[in-house]
């Protein structure tokens, strides 16, 4: 890898530290925007212009095919942002990572060609690094679940085969990232697939792929992502924008290995010192999550540290946790156009208060015992 | 080897800065926790819905 600061842009003042904001937006709880492909990332292109910094994760930035890089965002895979939001890990921004791609055994050999030529176009067109790649010694055997709440999961017969395939790219291969492919279960036909390409459910593939990542970037302290790898699917004429980028080949890999060609290394614990260049959960400034889905790992960590939560009213999702009874104090706003307005007047020094009709008057303080 | 397991449970939600941490502690005497969210708020608790690594 090489490691490199962000920018500072233009207008930053020398002695202002870089705006840091995390988008949130969690997968595999139906959310509006953001709960099916990379559908969130219009939110992500437009709040990267109103902060200095932007870390957010793959269900942000992943559309399949589709994707934007952008030099002020931070790619983070869940586990990871939960352990830097708890102030457990740093981020180092990178130039670039070599990424090793890891094959389920599962995958037939026609859909594994499709994978392997995906990764290769990377190379060729993109100037993406990659090593050389790995199938699993076992095929992994993805199960899909849904929990009661209404949020997809899902287990792997096999977690000792992935880890031992990650191990192996990072010691054997040199990889500095770790993108998975997985064969996930088809399940044409089924009411909650359907649901989900006309953009009104929960996605189901989602959870699985999240316990994938996690249990890697667990394992190994490297960044990775994952793509599932599944038989195309017959062409429909109902199907949501949301879910349409999902709906133009043959693979979604190719946004994992954009995400991750630049996804900032994890600084462990056994990594010894953070660097003045690296990112500290209390560089967060402010964290923008929707407003039924405040009680994760990350957004919980960020609020009591702090950082100023803006809950979106209008991304529904399956969960019922607002930030009031989590006891996290927020800014409520019902759009997200209406938090990179909040945004860009918090990192203007403005108190978005001030930018309503009515301000109440300065009160005095009934008693020291308030301070 | 590694198995992955699902759990709901129930934690009292007292004064906020800790909730994190009480969540991870009950967690951890289940295993080492890989992905958990609260999914909902009920009777003074938080709902949490987890998935575990259990040996």
């Amino acid at each position: 890898m090489i490691n490199r600061p962000i920018n500072r842009p233009v207008n930053q003042p020398v002695n202002q530290p870089p705006f840091t904001v995390v988008l949130v937006v969690p997968t595999g709880i139906g959310a509006a925007i953001g709960g099916y492909a990379g559908d969130a990332l219009p939110v992500a292109r437009a709040m990267a212009q109103v902060c200095d910094r932007l870390i957010t994760h793959p269900n942000v930035l992943n559309g399949a095919q589709l994707y934007w890089p952008m030099i002020n965002v931070l790619y983070v895979e869940g586990y990871g942002l939960d352990q830097f939001a708890a102030g457990n890990w740093g981020l180092r921004p990178v130039g670039r990572n070599r990424i090793g791609l890891l094959l389920d055994a599962a995958i037939e050999p026609e859909l594994k060609l499709r994978h392997l030529q995906a990764a290769d176009a990377a190379r060729a067109t993109l100037g993406l690094t990659l090593t050389d790649y790995l199938v699993t010694d076992e095929p992994l055997g993805v199960q899909l679940q849904t929990a009661a709440s209404g949020a997809t999961w899902g287990t792997i017969a096999r977690p000792d085969s992935l880890l031992r395939g990650a191990d192996a790219l990072i010691e054997q291969a040199g990889a500095e990232a770790i993108a998975v492919v997985a064969r996930f279960p088809d399940d044409e036909g089924s009411a909650a697939l359907q649901d989900y390409r006309q953009g009104r459910g929960v996605d189901p593939l989602a959870g699985a792929e999240a316990v994938i990542s996690h249990l890697v970037v667990q394992h190994t302290g490297r960044p990775c992502a994952h793509a599932p790898a599944l038989s195309p699917l017959p062409v429909d004429a109902s199907i949501s924008p949301r879910a349409a980028a999902e709906e133009l080949g043959y693979t979604f890999l190719p946004c994992v290995l954009v995400g991750l060609s630049a996804a900032p290394q994890f600084i462990t614990p056994l990594d010894g010192h953070l660097r003045a260049t690296d990112l500290r959960a209390a560089d967060v400034d402010a964290v923008v999550v929707p407003a039924s889905a405040c009680g994760g790992s990350a957004t919980l960590s960020l609020g009591h540290a702090g950082a100023t939560i803006i809950a979106v009213g209008e991304n529904k999702t399956r969960m019922a946790v607002t930030p009031e009874a989590v006891g996290l104090p927020a800014v409520p706003v019902e759009s997200y156009a209406a938090a990179i307005g909040v945004l860009a007047a918090l990192r203007a020094g403005v108190d978005p208060a001030s930018l309503r009709p009515y301000i109440p008057p300065l009160r005095p303080l009934s008693s020291l015992d308030q301070l | 080897m590694t198995a992955l397991q699902f759990f709901t449970l129930s934690v009292p939600l007292q004064p906020a800065p800790t909730l994190r941490e009480r969540i991870e502690a009950a967690l951890r005497q289940q295993g080492q926790p890989l992905r958990w969210a609260i999914t909902a708020t009920e009777n003074g608790a938080a709902v949490v819905e987890a998935v575990i690594c259990c040996d």
